[in-house]
């Protein structure tokens, strides 16, 4: 043991003797003791997410299949680390025994397993990606813990970007030839100088008269391209600009306007409340809630039923006494007024009643049925979730990697039984990451 | 590290042969364990989509012991501690003792942080849902939206 | 015992080429250079942590006066004051300095390197490599807590307990933003370097010990240093993973220690449903255990010095290596006693005030037990015993005011006022640092073959024990009438007003503390080239580092050390000589060494 501290340096010709209080090697020692304070690393962690769990506000903890974690991914991942854990103690075995080859083989498949562990591990992460679920809270995350005023304002901002967005992309769509022909006018305009600038100005202007040589042809396809490649980027040429736009004005229309009207009528009713509940369960909707929401919308559309009738009534008296009026009667600008309120509550009513409809079949929620609305979404304690979910779930992948470097830098070795010490120490840790994730696999998947 | 208990293990063998008594256990008994380990995964995964999970507290418990089952398989035959001397209990128990003292200590605080949660806090919190499962209208924010306004800190304090 | 070789390591220094160079001083895996690095590096920064204190208690006693000469070189923007933003930097870095960069890796890192395979009877570490990452793992620390300083516009301030949601809202103090990240990185970095020394620590005194020398004849240094690297080794993860969750609450946004409805700036933040508390009690749980890391090595330390130069074996070896073991053991279910007033659950603070007053008994087994070893000594007072015995009455001292606030109804009144400042500072500075002082003066001579001037020693030992007094005596009256601390300028209150004065004597001390530290410095570096050198065993001490060669060479030894009895055989009747070393084989009637199994 001595003789192999210092590499280069002369130890003189005493090798020290000692009295070891173990029956085992120093580097199963350390290994044993780094494991324990992994063990109290990961206690740590796992118990904050008990506590954090079990603490929160009474059953808002989402369900697995509220936040995309699916079982069977955590079972087959929990497969291939209790089959690398096998691998690896045969392994140790084989080069216990002499049989390098056989070695070398098992240790490969720990390899490729551990490596199938992370791919799994990706595909999970990016799955939450896709749905907006990041270890972050919003609104970089699109999760709110509660259907409250901020995650309808937070709805309604991300509405009036997209719409505003869609806009413009239509705006752009008509347009662009004009825009790029003024583009590449521009382009040409810096490199000619300003010799050239009256002359470029009035092409520019009277772009109608002026006939196109074969190079601003060219020019202009070529700048055409680029717009398309940079539009591309911006957030994709979509082929239905209408349709998207068509869905984002009616649910601007109905989702947020009548949520809000409701909210700015009782603010901190129950009224209120059950509405931005319905709104939030609109864009994702979870299990728990579904009993009460169809519940609510159900006695909603009877109501709305009514209301409408209502509504009609009121703004067809309201169309009878205008016509009635004079054209200079004095109260006709008030009348006209009531007019376009009463006509504004009907139209708010019907799109009520259109957005209710689809409710008994949410078909996985309007961010499911339109990838690019991308609407923020309610997920009672979603946020506390995904903080101890990327962290528990982090911390193991990163052991893995360390693992598989390991694995990596052991592979070209010849695995004799001289390796034994090595291949145990290594075994050892890999244990251990399986037995995290034993424990992780039923508190973060099954319950 | 690993290099060096590398070489650190290759000059011990030689001194300490008694420190690896090499042949514990067999290719049979880890594929034994190997099979018992799925099949407790399987059992698991079975108890999660079962009627044990109508009551959670009875699926949770026997998840976890499941886990705790498979956690000592994993212990005993595949880190070898079955084989060892007593020293494994030595450096396993405190860790285990200490890392479940800590999370009982958590728990008055933190995993029952909400019993004191005053009702101008309960407004922010997510929302408690079992109100709503009951397929009820009415939805109340706090446990005690009717209760006094006044006492807004600290209620659960006594 | 073989035949001693002359000591012969010094004699290649001059021949040393630039890469040899590096080898042996820089990037050495031998345990001596690691454990000399270590030193040199925490005394550079107990000079660091001295200054910012001086800055600390310049404030307090003549608040916002400009400082002379260094004031407008400081704090030009502020007129050569002290604005109350970097008050708070100062008391944030003096601590964090203090309890990181001194007071844990002087003991651990200095000490536990340099005298662990020399006490054990061993010739280096069983983990060279490790070792010396250990070492290096300290400076990406440094440099992080340094740049956390110098971050625009102030360093770190949020205590060094870092408690949130302060600590984990960017934006809630002007050194919340970059510096505070910085911060708990180089925490994170500390944490890292220690685990792998206590792990180290651990397999080389488990595996690495000579023969005969079983753990019952351990020294009792090394059984506090491997008491203190178990702490360590399950303490610190809990530290880690605490500090990477709040890295992550202030760079990704997750909320662990967040609550809801916190409002910031009259804005809500994002996420939330954590609990500020949860960070209290990991914190603490690695924290409370650090208290007993920054003392326990220090009593060892202690009961070796002071059996020396009593000349008579330590009173009760066995009670003091178990009540090592129970102020650890007892040191992991305490530290709630921190938490008293932080809306803990009560039925907690009821549990954590009862074990805390069980630590007594276990400090008063030690303390009860050096007076016994005090007792009827043949006495020498040489520097290092001056020291060494200013512990232990110091120390009495701490420990009383520490049983004051055990208790939770005091503890309610005397929380965060100079009453904590006085028992942490007695604690660690009058106890743990002038243990490091004896032990600096007790182990010099085996660090570098020379001795340190004992009458300068004593000058510096007369004058810092006044001064440490002066200042930190009076803490505890300040902390009684109420005192807050970490406040830059408690005076507008009328309460507070007429302690001024008291604040300013303090003042004058500390000045006078850190001044007499230049005889210490001035001894030590001249004695490192210009002491009169000694031989291997200047002190007549009974343990195994005494009979290497000083210095030591690589390996240690030159013979095979065989050990035959425990440390403190001083006035044996079995030999003629005061004393009687661990490797002297007994008279011939005696048994051989038995093994431990």
């Amino acid at each position: 043991m001595a003789d192999n501290h210092h590499d280069d340096h002369d130890h003189g010709p005493l090798q020290l003797q000692y009295q070891p209080a173990l029956p085992i090697t120093i580097g199963k020692l350390c290994l044993w003791l780094f494991l324990s304070t992994e063990i109290m690393f990961f206690a740590a962690l796992i118990g904050t997410y008990i506590v954090l769990r079990w603490g929160a506000p009474a059953n808002t903890w989402p369900a697995p299949t509220d936040v995309h974690v699916e079982e069977w991914i955590g079972a087959t991942n929990t497969f291939v680390l209790i089959f690398s854990s096998f691998t690896i103690v045969a392994a140790l075995e084989a080069a216990r025994a002499n049989l390098a080859a056989r070695a070398k083989t098992f240790l490969f498949a720990t390899f490729i397993l551990g490596c199938v562990f992370l791919g799994f591990k990706a595909y999970e992460y990016k799955s939450k990606f896709a749905h907006g679920i990041y270890p972050w809270g919003s609104p970089r995350s699109r999760m709110y813990d509660k259907a409250d005023v901020y995650y309808v304002a937070a709805v309604r901002a991300r509405l009036g970007d997209l719409r505003l967005d869609l806009d413009s992309r239509k705006v752009l769509d008509g347009t662009r030839i004009d825009l790029e022909k003024k583009k590449a006018l521009d382009d040409q305009l810096a490199e000619v100088g300003d010799a050239e600038h009256d002359r470029i100005v009035a092409r520019l202007m009277g772009k109608d008269k002026i006939e196109w040589t074969a190079d601003d042809s060219q020019t202009l396809e070529a700048a055409l391209e680029k717009a398309k490649d940079d539009l591309a980027d911006k957030g994709g040429w979509s082929e239905h600009l209408d349709e998207e736009l068509a869905e984002v004005l009616r649910l601007q229309g109905a989702l947020v306007r009548w949520t809000e009207r409701e909210v700015a009528l009782h603010p901190n009713g129950e009224k209120a409340e059950a509405m931005m509940m319905t709104a939030g369960y609109l864009v994702y909707p979870l299990h728990d809630f579904e009993e009460y929401v169809t519940s609510y919308v159900e006695q909603e559309r009877i109501e709305n039923k009514d209301r409408l009738a209502d509504a009609v009534k009121v703004v067809a008296a309201v169309e009878k006494q205008l016509l009635d009026l004079a054209d200079d009667a004095p109260e006709r600008a008030a009348m006209v007024q009531q007019l376009t309120v009463a006509q504004d509550e009907v139209q708010l009513i019907k799109s009520r009643q259109e957005l209710l409809s689809d409710l008994p079949e949410p078909h996985g929620g309007l961010n499911e049925e339109h990838h690019f609305l991308k609407l923020p979404m309610f997920i009672p304690s979603g946020n506390m979730w995904a903080s101890s979910y990327f962290l528990l779930t982090g911390f193991h992948a990163l052991h893995v990697i360390v693992g598989l470097i390991i694995f990596a830098l052991a592979l070209p070795l010849r695995l004799d039984p001289a390796r034994g010490g090595f291949l145990e120490a290594t075994g050892l840790y890999w244990h251990f990451v399986d037995l995290v994730w034993i424990f992780l696999f039923p508190l973060l998947y099954l319950f | 590290m690993s290099d060096h208990d590398d070489s650190n293990a290759d000059a011990h063998d030689a001194e300490h042969d008694e420190s690896h008594v090499g042949h514990h256990g067999s290719m049979k008994l880890f594929v034994t364990v190997f099979i018992a380990l799925i099949v407790l995964t399987t059992i698991s995964f079975t108890a999660a989509n079962s009627p044990l999970m109508n009551n959670p507290m009875v699926g949770w418990s026997v998840m976890m012991a499941i886990s705790c089952a498979k956690a000592m398989l994993v212990i005993s035959f595949f880190m070898h501690m079955l084989w060892e001397a007593n020293w494994k209990f030595v450096l396993t128990i405190p860790a285990s003792m200490m890392s479940v003292f800590l999370v009982l200590m958590l728990v008055p605080d933190v995993g029952l942080r909400t019993h004191r949660y005053s009702e101008s806090r309960w407004r922010y919190a997510s929302e408690p849902q079992e109100e709503h499962v009951a397929g009820e209208v009415h939805i109340e924010v706090s446990p005690d939206v009717d209760g006094d306004e006044s006492d807004d800190e600290d209620e659960g304090e006594e | 015992m073989s035949a001693i070789p002359a000591d012969s390591q010094r004699t290649e220094t001059p021949r040393m080429s630039l890469s040899a160079f590096f080898t042996t001083y820089v990037f050495s895996k031998d345990h001596k250079i690691i454990g000399l690095q270590f030193l040199f590096s925490t005394l550079l920064w107990f000079l660091v942590g001295g200054l910012l204190a001086l800055g600390i208690r310049w404030q307090l006693a003549f608040p916002w006066q400009d400082m002379p000469v260094i004031g407008n070189m400081l704090f030009a923007a502020e007129g050569g004051q002290i604005s109350p933003e970097f008050y708070t930097t100062l008391f944030t870095m003096h601590a964090t300095v203090m309890i990181f960069f001194v007071i844990i890796p002087i003991l651990a890192g200095a000490f536990g390197n340099y005298l662990i395979p020399l006490m054990i009877g061993a010739d280096d570490m069983a983990f060279p490599t490790l070792n010396m990452l250990s070492y290096w793992f300290m400076w990406p620390a440094f440099m992080l807590i340094g740049s956390s300083f110098f971050t625009p516009p102030y360093g770190a301030g949020g205590g060094w307990t870092s408690y949130p949601p302060l600590s984990v809202m960017t934006g809630a103090a002007p050194g919340s933003e970059l510096a505070q990240t910085l911060w708990l990185l180089g925490i994170t970095c500390v944490g890292v370097s220690s685990m792998m020394g206590s792990v180290n620590y651990l397999t080389t005194i488990i595996q690495m010990r000579a023969p005969g020398m079983t753990m019952f004849r351990l020294p009792l240094t090394i059984w506090a240093m491997f008491i203190t690297a178990l702490l360590q080794a399950f303490a610190l993860p809990v530290l880690t993973a605490a500090g990477f969750m709040q890295v992550a609450d202030r760079l990704l946004g997750t909320g662990f220690f967040i609550p809801e409805h916190l409002v910031v700036n009259n804005s809500i933040p994002a996420s939330g449903g954590g609990q500020p508390l949860l960070w209290q009690h990991l914190f603490w749980f690695y924290s409370h255990p650090a208290v007993y890391i920054m003392i326990l090595p220090a009593m060892g330390m202690v009961s070796d010095i002071i059996s020396c130069f009593a000349r008579k074996p330590v009173y009760g070896y066995k009670p003091m290596v178990y009540s090592i073991s129970g102020i650890a053991g007892l040191g992991f279910i305490v530290w709630g006693h921190h938490m008293f007033v932080s809306g803990m659950n009560p039925v907690l603070g009821m549990t954590f005030m009862v074990a805390t007053m069980m630590i007594a008994l276990p400090s008063a087994v030690k303390t009860f037990n050096w007076l016994g070893t005090i007792w009827g000594g043949k006495v020498e007072f040489t520097t290092p015993m001056l020291f060494a015995l200013s512990f232990v009455s110091m120390f009495i001292i701490g420990g009383l005011s520490g049983i004051f606030m055990a208790a939770t109804p005091v503890d309610i009144f005397i929380h965060d006022t100079y009453f904590i400042v006085a028992h942490f500072h007695y604690v660690l500075f009058a106890g743990t640092a002038m243990a490091v002082f004896g032990a600096i003066y007790f182990w010099f001579p085996k660090m570098f073959g020379r001795m340190m001037n004992d009458t300068i020693g004593k000058v510096h030992f007369a004058l810092t024990f006044i001064f440490l007094n002066g200042t930190f005596f009076t803490m505890h009256i300040l902390g009684v009438v109420g005192f807050p601390r970490r406040l830059a300028d408690p005076y507008p209150y009328k309460t507070f007003e007429h302690l001024q004065p008291m604040n300013e004597f303090m003042t004058y001390c500390a000045i006078a503390m850190v001044a007499v530290q230049i005889l210490f410095v001035v001894n030590f570096i001249y004695s490192i080239f210009y002491g009169p050198r000694c031989g291997r065993n200047p002190w007549g001490a009974n343990s195994l580092e005494w009979m290497a060669p000083s210095p030591p060479g690589h390996g240690n030894f030159d013979f095979q050390p065989v050990v035959y009895r425990g440390p403190y055989e001083y006035g044996s009747p079995e030999v003629d000589t005061d004393n009687y070393p661990q490797t002297q084989p007994p008279p011939p009637k005696d048994v051989p060494p038995t093994s431990e199994h």
